[in-house]
């Protein structure tokens, strides 16, 4: 009964003598390759990341980390992970920080050393006041406001007070992240919660707006795929198990991208130096964002503070100056008039608690010492605010 | 199920096996079933809708077309057809505008329009089944055997967005025995692997960045246009061209020949040359049932062709999505065709009888200005409205913010150039090793060490680059 076409095709010499034989051959090599670098490049992926390294015999998103992290360890990688470790605001006041890779980058990091937010939530919980840190690498303020509305969207999660660090390069940024979409096509509140900000704020924002509709859209469109993305996982970790290739294609293609940005750097002379320009629609978009944070705070009774973080004084920085100088300037005035509690940290950090990046001074992320004196900073600056009576309470404008 | 999926490969690979395994009765069921199992896999229900038009077709080409010659028994077949892809695709479109019309002449009118998912690849099945009848009705053999004719209706590598097989195509080899060849099967796997690379490497790697161009609201300048306008341009073509490297792939690994869908149509050297070489089965389909019979019915007025051109490019555009940026952009193209064949005769050399591929200055300039007018086009075809494309126009055309982009990043214009370098150098190497390969014994040599480098090379490629199996542009046709 059974047709003997295929083993007929593979008694067929050209077929062994063709390029698949080849072809097997070096699929199998890179295989043995991919699995004797599978380390290699995990490690250079935590390294591009700025993460902190995982404590030994731990891995990172386990019930442990879970119960004792203060801040997204995921860097946004699994936010949904994370998100069961926000303390709960119903049970005592929360403030949430939030910002880009300054928040939990250490440069030289050594055992026990802490990031901003968990510096903060040392000193505040003996006081009743829990700190939870929500920050990932080149944040853009969509990013954030999807954060912003997430805590929002349940009062397990709605913070009497949420500080976002600014960072005038990230007004170059847009889009929200994969694992942020994954977060919020699963929380329908939060869909819900997205969809009403974009509508109300319509006629004000309407650059901000239509873009928080099309993301919308996007994470919409990808719904039937992760109804059907079980099998497709499933599968995916399964051939993961058995070809090392696919195992560590993740790794392998950031350390692509990496290369590749690596050589258009020294194609074009790039430095960590190089003045980057505004993108003058990225840098109105960004700003609409801000704004509407600030409105959606007030309507929400929470109380929003912005800062602008500490750079490298030592490190040329990459901004057009007089492009920064007006942003502050803009930032500054704008929060003055919506009577959001300011501050300018750029110079708090001095020279020795920088790090290196790219063999020169990295501008943007600093040890320990940077993060005590920030958190330390913050809490000086806006300590009266924080433990205002009002805001603690909820009860905030 | 997207082509690009791991789902897809153990599904091809599965069915595949079973289908060379069983003896050759078995054989067309498996396909058919396998087939339906593909197209369920997305949503069930309307697996029933294709099974309806499947018998339709079938039923009334063997027992009514066949045996009359009767034009209004033709026009019920094909409005018969027309139907769902109107209900489905157009109504919402229709209502809109006659709202919108209403609104114009002061006539207040609220008329609900509900959101209906558009079945996939209803446009493709539409045309196909059309096709169908007016062949029979011309006096081409119907398909006799319900098998048979289930399996061209439904035979899934065409199934969501073709090639557009015509009944003849495919008749044959529905009736001739089908062999597992080395031929084949070589030839099979090579496109499916072209396929996957144009998919996951090239066209996704661009999406991201053309999307940020055209996100609407977006205040774009002049070189955000021209590079995210050429970027979508290539998108397009490595999405499609690469759906149907899958599509004509996967058939041959079962024994059947699909014609070809594009032919390096960057390369053309006038609009009507582009229209040979882009989504041909597409064109062909135009010419064919619109163009050409439109044509014929005014044949008392031989200098009315450029209208039917028109119109005819119009429906091509309507066919691509109910939104008038569709329209408009059918019309650019028919407007092109129009003046190829006027204005700009002496301009656009006309394609040889002989099929000659020699490129010289006048050529790559033609090539030049042919990709420019045809790049200008997709504007109108990537945007969501008129008005985004008439901004984006205008900024292109105004030098809007001269050299200095506003919404893209200066990397892009790196990823578009170097992509753009590396189809020209291709499309040189493609001539320069065949002429190599004539003068130069050795030359083949090479070429059977580098084969198995590139093909492994472009699968570590796909599993690097591939973050998660996105749809296909042409899904939504």
């Amino acid at each position: 009964m059974i047709d003997r076409a295929l083993i007929s095709l593979l008694k067929t010499k050209r077929l062994w003598r063709g390029p698949l034989v080849w072809v097997l051959g070096l699929f199998v090599l890179a295989n043995f390759v991919a699995a004797r670098f599978e380390k290699a490049l995990i490690a250079e992926g935590k390294r591009n990341l700025l993460l902190i390294p995982a404590p030994p015999n731990s891995a990172p998103d386990s019930d442990k980390n879970l119960r004792t992290a203060r801040y997204d360890v995921s860097v946004g990688r699994d936010l949904d992970h994370y998100w069961a470790a926000v303390p709960d605001a119903a049970s005592q006041p929360l403030v949430v920080l939030c910002g880009m890779s300054q928040m939990y980058a250490i440069n030289e990091f050594k055992s026990g050393d802490e990031t901003i937010s968990e510096l903060m939530d040392d000193e505040m919980a003996p006081k009743g006041v829990r700190v939870f840190g929500l920050a990932a690498p080149n944040l853009c303020n969509e990013e954030a406001m999807l954060l912003f509305l997430s805590t929002l969207s349940s009062p397990h999660t709605k913070p009497n007070v949420f500080i976002y660090g600014v960072c005038f390069d990230k007004y170059r940024n847009l889009d929200v992240r994969p694992s942020y979409q994954a977060h919020l096509l699963r929380d329908r509140e939060l869909q819900g919660l997205w969809q009403r900000t974009a509508t109300e704020f319509n006629k004000e924002y309407p650059l901000a707006t239509q873009k928080m509709l099309s993301s919308l859209k996007d994470v919409l469109a990808t719904e039937k795929k992760v109804s059907e993305a079980g099998v497709e996982t499933q599968l995916r970790e399964f051939v993961a198990r058995y070809l090392p290739l696919v195992a560590v294609r993740k790794e392998l293609n950031a350390t692509v991208q990496l290369r590749l940005y690596e050589a258009r750097n020294r194609l074009l002379n790039i430095k960590p130096t190089s003045k980057r320009p505004v993108i003058q629609a990225r840098y109105d978009l960004n700003k609409e964002f801000l704004r509407m944070m600030a409105e959606v705070s007030k309507r929400n009774r929470v109380r929003l503070i912005l800062y602008i973080i500490p750079l490298n004084p030592q490190a040329e920085n990459p901004y057009v100056p007089e492009q920064y100088r007006q942003f502050k300037t803009w930032l500054e005035t704008f929060c003055r008039g919506q009577n959001v509690p300011f501050a300018n940290l750029e110079g708090i950090v001095p020279r020795g608690d920088w790090g290196l990046f790219q063999g020169g001074p990295d501008f943007k992320h600093f040890k320990e010492e940077g993060h005590r004196l920030t958190s330390r900073a913050i809490l000086d600056q806006f300590g009266s605010v924080i433990f205002n009576e009002q805001t603690m309470a909820g009860k905030d404008r | 199920m997207i082509f690009t999926s791991y789902t897809y490969v153990a599904f091809l690979f599965a069915v595949f096996l079973l289908h060379w395994i069983a003896p050759i009765t078995w054989r067309k069921p498996i396909l058919i079933i396998a087939s339906y199992v593909f197209y369920c896999s997305w949503k069930w229900q309307y697996g029933f809708l294709l099974l309806g038009v499947t018998f339709f077709n079938w039923s009334y080409g063997r027992w009514v077309l066949a045996k009359t010659t009767s034009g209004s028994r033709l026009a019920f077949g094909i409005l018969i057809n027309l139907a769902p892809l109107v209900y489905y695709k157009y109504a919402g479109f229709l209502v809109s505008n006659y709202t919108g019309l209403l609104g114009l002449l002061g006539i207040p009118d609220h008329i609900h329009i509900p959101s209906i998912i558009l079945p996939l690849g209803i446009s493709f099945f539409t045309f196909q089944g059309i096709a169908y009848l007016i062949e029979v009705a011309g006096g081409e053999e119907p398909i006799r055997r319900l098998v048979n004719f289930m399996l061209f209706k439904a035979f899934w590598p065409q199934l969501i967005a073709g090639p557009i097989i015509r009944p003849g195509e495919m008749h044959w080899q529905l009736l001739t025995p089908r062999t597992l060849s080395y031929a084949n099967f070589a030839f099979g796997g090579r496109r499916i692997l072209a396929g996957f690379f144009k998919k996951v490497v090239l066209a996704d790697t661009l999406a991201p960045f053309v999307d940020m161009a055209f996100l609407p609201g977006a205040s774009v300048n002049a070189i955000d246009v021209a590079v995210g306008t050429i970027g979508f341009g290539l998108q397009i073509y490595f999405d499609f061209s690469g759906y149907s490297d899958i599509a004509i792939g996967t058939a041959r690994l079962f024994g059947f020949v699909f014609p070809e869908n594009f032919d390096w149509p960057y390369l053309a050297r006038s609009p009507q040359e582009f229209w040979t070489r882009w989504h041909m089965t597409l064109t062909r389909w135009i010419r064919d049932y619109i163009f050409t019979p439109l044509t014929f019915a005014a044949r008392r007025h031989p200098n009315s062709w450029p209208v039917w051109l028109l119109v005819a490019m119009a429906a091509c555009g309507l066919w691509h999505g109910a939104q008038w940026t569709f329209v408009c952009w059918g019309v650019w193209h028919g407007l092109l065709l129009v003046a190829n064949h006027t204005v700009l005769r002496r301009l656009f050399p006309l394609p040889s009888a002989s099929g000659d591929q020699t490129f010289g200055w006048r050529g790559i300039f033609c090539c030049a200005v042919t990709f420019g007018l045809v790049t200008l086009g997709w504007i109108l075809f990537r945007a969501e409205s008129l008005a985004q494309a008439w901004g984006m126009t205008h900024a292109l055309f105004t030098l809007k913010g001269g050299y200095r982009p506003a919404v893209i990043r200066e990397n892009i214009v790196l990823i578009v150039l170097a992509i753009l370098a590396g189809m020209a150098a291709l499309a040189a190497l493609n001539r320069i090793s065949r002429d190599f390969i004539v003068r130069w014994r050795t030359w083949q040599v090479v070429e059977d060490v580098l084969k198995p480098i590139v093909f492994a090379s472009m699968i570590i490629a796909v599993i690097v680059f591939d973050s998660e199996a996105k749809a296909f542009v042409y899904f939504q046709f």
